[in-house]
């Protein structure tokens, strides 16, 4: 008898019917169980990149400031790159409504100042952060970039950075007009083992040899002064202000250009320092100028302009993950 | 016979039949289903191959900065053309003009420096006028007009600067990106005009600079000869008498400010406007200012365009920190071009500054 019905309907209705069917039904399900083992795959890389970044290293900023300055030149820093920092504090010689220092009084001397300062913070601040920086209220600082520099160094290193100077006879200190960063190491070894033992840390008035002497003291103690300067050769850590360094030069006659000129443990060419792109803190001239480079570091942008530091390719890249998720 | 044999194949098929439609009924809902959820999952692929493959879309695309071969600041560069030019003298030559050559000025598409001396580094154009404070008013007359007649091709816009102007010029090009160069427009920071027939009328600071469109730029050259319009002699504040020869002839004062209304030309430093107190109320600038002056943390744009008394170190500094340094952990952002703005729809805001 003649087949009277197509081979189609033969299929399902006739002999070969489940083979067929159950062919495609395993082939739908062999794309669907691939393409969720895709997707698992795509999941598990993202997730590869994210487990390998380390976090970033905690940061405590000390602020050394004065009372007939709060108003002056503290409540800036307060009010712009403080509050960058993971903690931050304030040390002064009074009270204050907003900046809420740890007052020390009766300290009218540089280094007792300093020794009193760093105790405190360990005693009271050390479990906070990894990394703790020693600034003045006239200094501006990009913690950001700071975290950056410390990321290649561990907190237990015996380290710390600063503006690197050194005396005729040969000790390494940090300038005490710019920044000074201590690993906790190294806080720890200085609070503990420096400032107990009056052989290894004079406990005497020093001064303008503040600085001096907490590089002795931590000398004494092993504590290495670190390489601050980027993969270039450049400052990060500048004794004066951004304006001397990017559009003037140093003045052999004028006192503090000299003392540092004298004393740079790096050679100074053509009586300038070459400033880091990723700068980390100087000296200012004035204090409201630091909100012209607050201004400038975070708030403005150059529209249409990518960032520097990631090349095209890693923007492409960047921008396809965002529309990845 | 052959009826028999159709009504028992269709009888016989009759129940198949029902079975057979209900399981391509399943396998079709199967498709559908795998279907569905590959379009689910791979959504974000179709649209990535999608905005990678170049559209005929118009110029108001989104952002092409990742994916384009060109970035929106070089696409800018060729569409917003931007001609600047800079008053100065020979005893600044060296001084002053060099350094703002080296620093925002060669971000114009093309600068000149309007001097009575040509210079080795410079590219100048030399006036006739002679180079004092008294005839400053009629040195822009005569700037103007050359760069009309020489320099109108060359360029969309026209920008007067000091040489202690610092400029941003990619954030120029975007504030300028919605209006045409044939809407007779100039923008700058916008004080107040004050005179007897000019009510609610601006002008613009000539310290932190102020920019024409080419409308405006022909209007001004073949209109400044009026004497009931602008004034003839050479002497008086060059910006005073460009802002009411301006308004005279019927040329429009824009709003510079962005879409949060915070300036983006600002007539002295950044931190006058960002600290609030440092000066009081009597400060000249509160009392001159067209729109109200408010100091605060968040009160100048993220795009700002030119600021004024920047000295030759800060020109550096401006460079160094808006142009070379580096913040760590910047996240890259999206940006995109604005909408443009048609003539009709132009509406500039009234003075609302009571401050006497």
């Amino acid at each position: 008898m003649p087949r009277l019905f197509s081979s189609q309907h033969r299929c399902l209705g006739g002999r070969n019917r489940f083979t067929l069917c159950r062919a495609i039904s395993l082939l739908l399900l062999g794309t669907l169980c691939f393409f969720t083992v895709l997707q698992v795959h795509r999941n598990l890389q993202t997730e590869e990149v994210a487990v390998s970044a380390a976090p970033p290293p905690r940061i405590f900023c000390i602020i050394t400031t004065f009372a007939y300055l709060h108003k002056y030149a503290a409540m800036h820093i307060h009010r712009t790159w403080a509050p960058h920092c993971d903690h931050y504090l304030f040390v002064s010689d009074d009270v204050d409504h907003y900046l809420e220092p740890a007052v020390f009084m009766n300290l009218h001397d540089k280094w007792q100042r300093m020794r009193a300062h760093l105790e405190y913070v360990y005693k009271y601040h050390f479990h906070e952060a990894d990394w703790f920086l020693y600034a003045n209220d006239n200094n501006f600082v990009v913690v950001e970039n700071l975290r950056y520099m410390l990321k290649s160094y561990s907190p237990d290193e015996l380290i710390y950075f600063g503006c690197k100077l050194r005396t005729p006879n040969g000790l390494v200190f940090m300038h005490g007009g710019s920044g000074i960063v201590l690993s906790a190491a190294a806080l720890k070894r200085f609070t503990l083992d420096a400032m107990t033992n009056e052989s290894i840390c004079s406990s005497k008035d020093k001064g303008d040899e503040a600085t001096e002497e907490l590089g002795r003291c931590l000398t004494n103690v092993n504590v290495i002064p670190g390489n601050s300067r980027d993969e270039w050769q450049r400052h990060r850590f500048l004794p004066f202000d951004p304006a001397l360094h990017l559009g003037g030069r140093m003045n052999e006659s004028i006192e503090v250009h000299k003392y540092f000129l004298d004393h740079s443990y790096y050679p100074v060419t053509d009586m300038n320092l070459p400033v880091s792109l990723r700068f980390i803190c100087s000296l200012t001239s004035t204090p409201s100028i630091i909100y012209n480079y607050y201004y400038f570091t975070y708030k403005v942008r150059r529209f249409g302009v990518p960032l520097n530091f990631e090349s095209g390719e890693i923007q492409r890249k960047i921008v396809a993950q965002k529309y990845m998720k | 016979m052959d009826g028999q044999y159709i009504t028992l194949g269709f009888e016989r098929e009759r129940p198949s039949a029902r079975r057979s439609s209900t399981k391509r009924a399943v396998l079709l809902f199967l498709l559908v289903g795998s279907l569905l959820i590959t379009l689910f999952a791979y959504w974000d692929v179709l649209m990535i191959t999608a905005s990678a493959v170049p559209l005929a879309r118009g110029i108001d695309s989104i952002d092409q900065t990742a994916l384009g071969n060109e970035t929106l600041a070089e696409k800018l560069h060729r569409e917003v053309r931007i001609l600047c030019w800079v008053l100065t003298t020979p005893k600044y030559h060296k001084a002053r003009a060099v350094h703002v050559l080296r620093t925002w000025g060669r971000r114009c598409n093309k600068i000149y420096f309007m001097t009575s001396e040509p210079d080795d580094e410079l590219p100048t154009v030399v006036l006739t006028k002679p180079d004092e404070y008294e005839v400053l008013w009629g040195k822009t007359k005569e700037a103007f007009t050359y760069i009309h007649e020489h320099f109108a091709d060359e360029a969309d816009w026209f920008i007067k600067a000091d040489d202690d102007t610092y400029v941003f010029l990619e954030n120029l090009r975007y504030m300028l990106y919605p209006y045409s160069p044939s809407t007779p427009i100039y923008f700058g920071f916008n004080y107040k005009l004050i005179g007897s027939q000019l009510k609610n009328a601006s002008y613009m600071s000539g310290g932190s600079g102020y920019v024409l469109s080419r409308e405006a730029l022909r209007i001004f050259a073949e209109g400044h000869n009026d004497s009931t319009k602008c004034r003839q002699e050479d002497n008086s504040a060059e910006d005073l008498e460009m802002g009411k020869c301006l308004f005279n002839l019927g040329v429009k004062a824009g709003d510079s400010r962005d879409g949060q209304f915070r300036n983006r030309f600002y007539p002295v430093g950044p931190f006058e406007s960002l600290l609030s107190g440092y000066t009081g109320m009597d400060f000249w600038l509160y009392k001159y200012a067209f729109y109200q002056p408010r100091s605060c943390m968040d009160c100048l744009s993220e795009y700002p365009v030119s600021f004024h008394y920047v000295s030759n170190e800060e020109l550096y500094v401006f460079e160094y920190f808006n142009y070379q340094f580096q913040l760590s952990g910047q996240r890259p952002m999206v940006e995109r071009l604005p909408e443009r703005i048609r003539e009709e729809d132009l509406v500039i805001p009234e003075s609302d500054n009571t401050v006497t």
